[in-house]
């Protein structure tokens, strides 16, 4: 090249690609850059829950080793599909793209990338659905809105079916109820017929379809997590409890997702619950083999979902118990309460839940029979059973993160918010437009939580961040209280990085602080073994 | 500090600046980004119209600029995580300075000696700049190993509780290479 | 290009019409033949995709929870936006297919700075959407003046409502108006707005011009060129008495508008404004909130590979009883 007369600018220099050239959606288009998306699902999980096309490859490389029919295995899994989903069938015909989802989709708001535009994301698929499945698209190909599908076209499913969390805000908002998360677990589940997956997914399934939990913890682990649960439980409060484990006759069975006895800080929310449980006497027990509540299977494929969630109807049958109630988990609950009495049901050897301290029958979960333990400890409080000092809690200045599942699929919205009232005294809430069921992912859900993804999450939880950071700045918040592992497990990041000064907690937690049990010595250290308000001083002597 | 012909122009800097920053995005998000107003419904483009509105009051009022790092931090913090390279994310800055040479007529040697100064303190900004993008990042970086621990907090204490046939070892392509 | 296209397909739709009937003598075609096939066409196709909709399973009970779920007696539900009964869904369906109530979550008032009170553009998607459609809901009622004798009622007590004001001799309709400014608007925003220009396609673009095309000679023919009203009325009875006659003397105008509005109605159950019926099975909307209460049931419930605990049991046996967990088989 000669030198040019003039130097460039700047921009010329830095940016080759600083505006991309604009163009047609339907030229797909993927770049797969570091921290962006997911790895490959590791061969020796594909191979122990036989999944088909067990192969090394990565989304970096150009040839992803597809087997030679896959566009004919894909096209007959979405024809199959058609036909089992009247859901899938209408959200494919109806979309007009009057673009009321485009601006509600945290990935799109955090990265300005109109493909994470929710209609864009469904178009991905329409698109090839209209060319295949539609009289129209087959005679008028492209002028009709179809598209041939290619590998590119597969690779952008992959980078953006792996780029929703399954969140649903944006069904909230459509006139005609389109739900993207539907869409998306179809895609996924096409991706996964020629071998697609990811690791974040496929090997917590595996794990938890040997084990019976995500992590792969064996029952001997299990059992010692519980039983220091208790040693740690009593360190605090003087109170010995005594957990139980595989238990026949019990009430109840208990399901917590399995970060909840593992993770940083599902844990102090698990010391929580062990104490609420001792404290009005409920004969309940775990299982180590249902030791997950979660569900991986959920963000795999529908088949896989039914699989991992068998084991909670069949240990409550096992054991003789007469109900279930959960752990705070989002998609866990997304699953119990939507899909596990139709997969797994019907639960016709247990009984209508009834709290064995205040009589009250919950009618709500009268065919599934397992409630939520938000439900369950509202009532206690509601009827007053309970001992709360909410001044234990003063350290802490509240806002709670509605977590998508239980806002958009159950609508369990006031519990928390009744149990948070009446543990703690400082509480504020987000702005409107942010909570409840208009709530912001954090990010980093349906299996998305990775650390190889971290970028990407952090995009996506921009605006849960952001509205977080509002009521850090105006109320002084500096705890974020939520009812789900993964929440758990990823917004203590987003906060690390986006609002620093906001730590993240489970509502049990607080529940378990503020709870005075009968015959416990004079409480120093709140869960976490921080001092409680007034005690600073004491732990220093 | 600067003299008044810029202060007129202010608003237009500001205007063009903003239009600049926005630029960087795809074109069909520049409008979401521009015309919703909403603090939480926007948040990027609310923190763009925030922040440089404080970046350029401060330079045209000649404050200190070090205060500047908090919106600096903001509009960075952001860029940082999107898709923009090293000198994509600030190249914003250095915009900064092209349009304001092209608001201003220098006229005089006062002119011109005024006019240096704030390219100056615009080249503190953008040596600013550098430190917060790459703290940013290198915090990226802090996360993930911090939430691998996290995860496992239990597992810490206990590692042979794991099932070790199929560990989550993950399956980074780095391993081949 | 795809305005353009779109564009296209509306024009030569109307030269078609204005060249078969002005100068090809084609009135029959025009005025029978394809009205009638439009109309087969238009029932076929809709009575086949809700019969096609219908007939898929709806394996899963997935509703969008948009309130407070049933759960406790003193928590105060959400019945309209978290139905857990069929009145609630009912309730739930008719504020979102007359009022789009869910579109309408999209707006929000907002102080701006200086408190100035800005409306999102959402708001007027939802106020242009809601004109659109209840114009054209009317404007299709009016019409059956055309099409029995003795007029209805109903069309009497309507065309008095639209032409409240009274203005102009013939009586000026609002839904007339309306209907051209709110699809304007919503053709225009999808051409000034990056993001929907981006997503758009030729079938959204078509439509909209189809019916602007539609709704124009519509006000052409009431307002300005004035068409013998007995002829076209003759042919109406004629077609849906199945015994068609074609008077002479009706402009080409009214065979252009009969033919655009055929072109709608054929189009129509191949394209995207089989929404109109679709939204009416929309499982995430049209199911109450109660899959706790009771079962929903997949009809293809197929079977899976499960994990049982005997196998789970048999796999960690000595790790199980080393932990003193109860066992099934010592």
């Amino acid at each position: 090249m000669t030198m040019s007369k003039k130097h460039p600018k700047p921009e010329e220099l830095v940016a080759i690609d600083y505006q991309p050239r604009r163009r047609d959606w339907m030229d797909p288009h993927v770049e797969f850059r570091k921290g962006t998306f997911n790895y490959s699902a590791n061969p020796k999980s594909m191979e122990y829950l036989g999944l088909p096309f067990v192969r090394k490859w990565q989304p970096t490389e150009d040839d992803w080793k597809l087997p030679p029919n896959w566009k004919e295995i894909i096209l007959n899994g979405l024809r199959e599909r058609i036909d089992r989903f009247r859901s899938l069938r209408i959200f494919m015909d109806i979309c007009v793209r009057c673009g009321a989802c485009a601006d509600k989709c945290h990935f799109y708001i955090g990265s300005g990338d109109p493909k994470n535009m929710p209609v864009l994301r469904a178009e991905l698929l329409r698109s090839v659905y209209r060319k295949d499945f539609t009289t129209a698209g087959k005679i008028l190909g492209k002028l009709a809105g179809g598209r041939e599908l290619t590998i590119p076209v597969l690779k952008e499913w992959f980078y953006y079916f792996y780029q929703c969390t399954e969140c649903r805000r944006c069904s909230v908002f459509c006139p005609y109820g389109i739900d993207t998360a539907e869409i998306t677990i179809i895609g996924r589940e096409l991706l996964n017929l020629v071998g697609i997956g990811i690791d974040w997914i496929t090997t917590p399934a595996a794990n938890c379809f040997r084990t019976g939990n995500h992590l792969g913890i064996q029952p001997h682990g299990f059992k010692d997590s519980v039983d220091f649960a208790a040693d740690d439980l009593e360190d605090i409060t003087g109170i010995k409890v005594n957990p139980s484990v595989n238990r026949k006759g019990a009430e109840v069975l208990f399901v917590v997702p399995s970060a909840d006895y593992f993770g940083d800080p599902h844990y102090f929310g698990f010391l929580g619950y062990l104490a609420l449980f001792h404290e009005i006497g409920l004969d309940y027990t775990f299982s180590a083999f249902a030791s997950e509540g979660g569900n991986f299977g959920l963000f795999h494929s529908h088949e896989m979902m039914k699989r991992l969630n068998a084991k909670i109807y069949a240990e409550a049958k096992r054991l003789g118990v007469k109900y279930i109630i959960g752990g705070e988990c989002g998609h866990m609950w997304r699953v119990l309460h939507q899909y596990m009495d139709t997969m797994n049901g019907p639960a016709d050897f247990l009984e209508v839940p009834k709290s064995p301290v205040t009589g009250t029958v919950f009618e709500n979960a009268r065919s599934t029979k397992m409630i939520h333990i938000a439900e369950f400890t509202a009532d206690l409080i509601k009827h007053r059973k309970l001992k709360l000092d909410p001044h234990r809690n003063d350290n802490h200045r509240i806002t709670f993160h509605d977590s998508c599942n239980p806002a958009r699929a159950m609508g369990l919205l006031e519990e928390p918010r009744y149990i948070l009232k009446n543990v703690c005294n400082h509480f504020y809430e987000m702005p409107e437009n942010t909570i409840r069921e208009q709530t912001f992912c954090c990010g980093s859900g349906s299996g998305l939580g990775t650390d190889e993804n971290l970028e990407m999450r952090l995009r996506g939880g921009f605006p849960r961040a952001n509205a977080v950071r509002y009521v850090h700045e105006n109320h002084g918040v500096n705890l974020l209280v939520c009812i789900c592992a993964i929440d758990k497990a990823t917004l203590p990041g987003l906060m690390d990085f986006w609002v620093p000064g906001v730590s993240v907690g489970g509502l049990h937690e607080l529940v378990g602080n503020a709870l005075v049990m009968k015959g416990e010595k004079e409480r120093d250290n709140d869960f976490r073994g921080t001092p409680l308000p007034g005690k600073e001083e004491k732990v220093h002597v | 500090m600067i003299g008044d012909s810029l202060l007129k122009k202010k608003e237009t800097v500001l205007d063009k600046w903003r239009k600049a920053i926005i630029a960087s995005y795809s074109p069909d998000a520049s409008l979401f980004l521009r015309n919703q107003k909403n603090q939480f419904a926007n948040p990027v483009g609310f923190t763009i119209e925030k922040e440089t509105a404080e970046i350029v009051q401060t330079l045209f009022d000649g404050g200190d600029i070090e205060t500047l790092a908090i919106s600096l931090d903001r509009l960075i913090r952001i860029r940082s995580v999107q898709d923009f390279t090293p000198s994509q994310a600030t190249l914003f800055l250095f915009q900064l300075k092209r349009i304001i040479r092209e608001e201003t007529t220098v006229e005089s040697a006062e002119d011109y000696q005024k006019m240096a100064a704030l390219e100056e303190r615009i080249d503190s900004l953008a040596l600013l700049a550098f430190d917060i993008y790459s703290r940013c990042r290198e915090q990226i970086y802090d996360l993930r190993l911090k939430e691998i621990k996290a995860r496992a907090f239990r597992i810490m204490k206990d590692s042979d509780l794991i099932s070790l046939d199929i560990k989550q070892e993950g399956n980074s392509p780095h391993e081949n290479t | 290009m795809k305005i353009l296209y779109s564009l296209l397909a509306v024009s030569i739709s109307i030269a078609f019409a204005w060249v078969g009937t002005a100068s090809g003598g084609l009135h029959y075609l025009f005025g029978v033949v394809f009205p009638a096939v439009a109309v087969f066409l238009f029932l076929f196709g809709i009575v086949y995709r809700v019969v096609r909709w219908a007939r898929s399973p709806v394996p899963f009970h997935i509703t969008t929870t948009c309130g407070q779920q049933k759960s406790l007696d003193w928590i105060k539900s959400s019945p309209l936006d978290n139905p857990s009964s069929t009145l609630g869904v009912i309730g739930r369906m008719a504020l979102e297919v007359f009022f789009f109530r869910s579109l309408f979550r999209n707006t929000k008032m907002e102080l701006k700075n200086g408190g100035k009170l800005v409306y999102g553009s959402a708001k007027y998607l939802w106020l242009a959407g809601l004109v659109f459609h209840w114009s054209f809901l009317i404007i299709v009622l009016r019409h059956f003046r055309f099409f029995l004798e003795p007029t209805p009622v109903f069309v009497g007590v309507l065309q008095n409502l639209d032409g409240f004001f009274q203005v102009g001799v013939p009586v000026l309709f609002m839904s007339d108006i309306l209907i051209l400014g709110a699809l304007s608007f919503l053709f225009f925003r999808r051409i000034v707005t990056p993001q929907l220009r981006y997503i758009s396609l030729i079938s959204d673009y078509f439509p909209l011009l189809l019916i602007i095309a539609i709704a124009a000679t519509g006000v052409l023919m009431r307002y300005f060129l004035k068409t013998d009203l007995v002829a076209v009325k003759q042919l109406m009875l004629g077609l849906f008495s199945v015994s068609p006659i074609v008077p002479e003397a009706i402009s080409p105008l009214f065979y252009i508008h009969l033919f655009l509005v055929s072109v709608l109605l054929a189009y129509f159950p191949a394209s995207k404004l089989v929404h109109m019926a679709g939204i009416f099975l929309s499982p995430t909307r049209n199911l109450s909130n109660n899959s706790r209460m009771k079962r929903h049931i997949n009809p293809w419930n197929a079977p899976v590979k499960v994990h049982t605990y005997e196998e789970w049991e048999d796999e960690f046996r000595e790790l199980i009883k080393g932990a003193g967990i109860p066992l099934e088989k010592e």
